[in-house]
């Protein structure tokens, strides 16, 4: 699936917590460059009450498209 | 009571349901009998809250001044139709939604100003209390067509979940409900672009506190072989937390 749906909407008022992420950096970003970020559902664990939403993030850069 | 108080000297004054409304408006316009359909009589003469033995004792003085059974002395009208029925709902708050306000505003129009629809959620249970009353009881009974109602319910099911906690018809879930039924896997949400100009920089410097010359300093990035000035990694990683 793919679209503009806000993330934001869908997880309603539910109180959201950080609890990990790691990341690589693939490429240097330079001052005036144009960046287009993307989240990706790729974890899905539902808890007794609490859930855990795992995003695969990208941030991609035009320069080095 | 319209109709008794359009043929006597006393002035009816209707308020929200629940005693402290019927008292306020009983301070403010001072009158001195107040009553909830329930049977909670306030009369200010004598208390400020609703009290059975007052309103007892009030009753038998007057049954004892008119020297007449009491049979009697209580048939002071006819009874109206008066009609009340429950419309259970799932969850949600279904009489914020402007298609259910429309229906009930349809539905008083049915009586044509010949009696009246009080329509309310129930403050302990997921119930609509939908009561009507007036003199025909067949217009009544037509006012308060629950299957209308439920009819328009039916037709306003949610397109999906999301749709459906913007409608007000779906409450705020756990955190597990919302990752087992709302959030499908691998859906994909694609976000604003933003260009990394000088002012981004310089904010992402007084956030972070990294104060590294290849982020402020085009020359000492000139010199080591950059040719514009580099963003810190992590001023690029949170590009994604606008979700």
């Amino acid at each position: 699936m793919t679209g503009r749906r806000s993330f934001r909407i869908l997880v309603e008022e539910s109180l959201k917590g950080l609890l990990e992420q790691s990341s690589k950096f693939l490429h240097p970003v330079f001052v005036g460059d144009t960046l287009y970020p993307a989240l990706e559902v790729d974890e899905l664990t539902a808890n007794r009450t609490t859930g855990v939403v795992g995003l695969r993030s990208t941030v991609h850069n035009q320069a080095q498209a | 009571l319209n109709v008794i108080s359009g043929t006597s000297t006393s002035n009816l004054i209707r308020t929200q349901v629940g005693d402290r409304y019927v008292l306020e408006q009983m301070l403010a316009q001072n009158c001195n009998v107040g009553g909830e359909a329930s049977g909670h009589i306030i009369l200010s003469d004598y208390n400020t809250t609703g009290d059975g033995f007052v309103a007892a004792l009030q009753l038998l003085s007057v049954v004892r001044k008119l020297d007449r059974p009491v049979s009697e002395v209580c048939r002071r009208f006819e009874p109206l139709p008066q009609i009340l029925k429950n419309v259970r709902y799932a969850s949600g708050k279904p009489l914020d939604n402007p298609s259910v306000q429309s229906v009930i505003a349809a539905q008083e129009g049915r009586l044509n100003g010949h009696g009246r629809l009080l329509i309310r959620a129930s403050g302990t249970e997921p119930v609509i209390r939908v009561m009507g009353e007036g003199d025909d009881r067949e217009l009544v009974e037509d006012a308060v067509d629950i299957d209308r109602l439920r009819a328009l319910a039916r037709r306003l099911q949610p397109r999906d979940e999301a749709d459906a906690i913007r409608s007000g018809f779906a409450p705020t879930r756990t955190g597990a409900a919302l990752v087992r039924r709302i959030l499908p896997s691998a859906i994909r949400f694609v976000l604003p672009s933003r260009t990394m100009t000088d002012a981004i920089f310089l904010a992402f410097q007084a956030a972070s506190g990294d104060n590294h010359p290849v982020h402020y300093d085009v020359e000492y990035c000139r010199r080591h072989g950059m040719p514009r000035m580099l963003a810190h990694g992590f001023q690029v990683l949170i590009q994604d937390g606008g979700e």
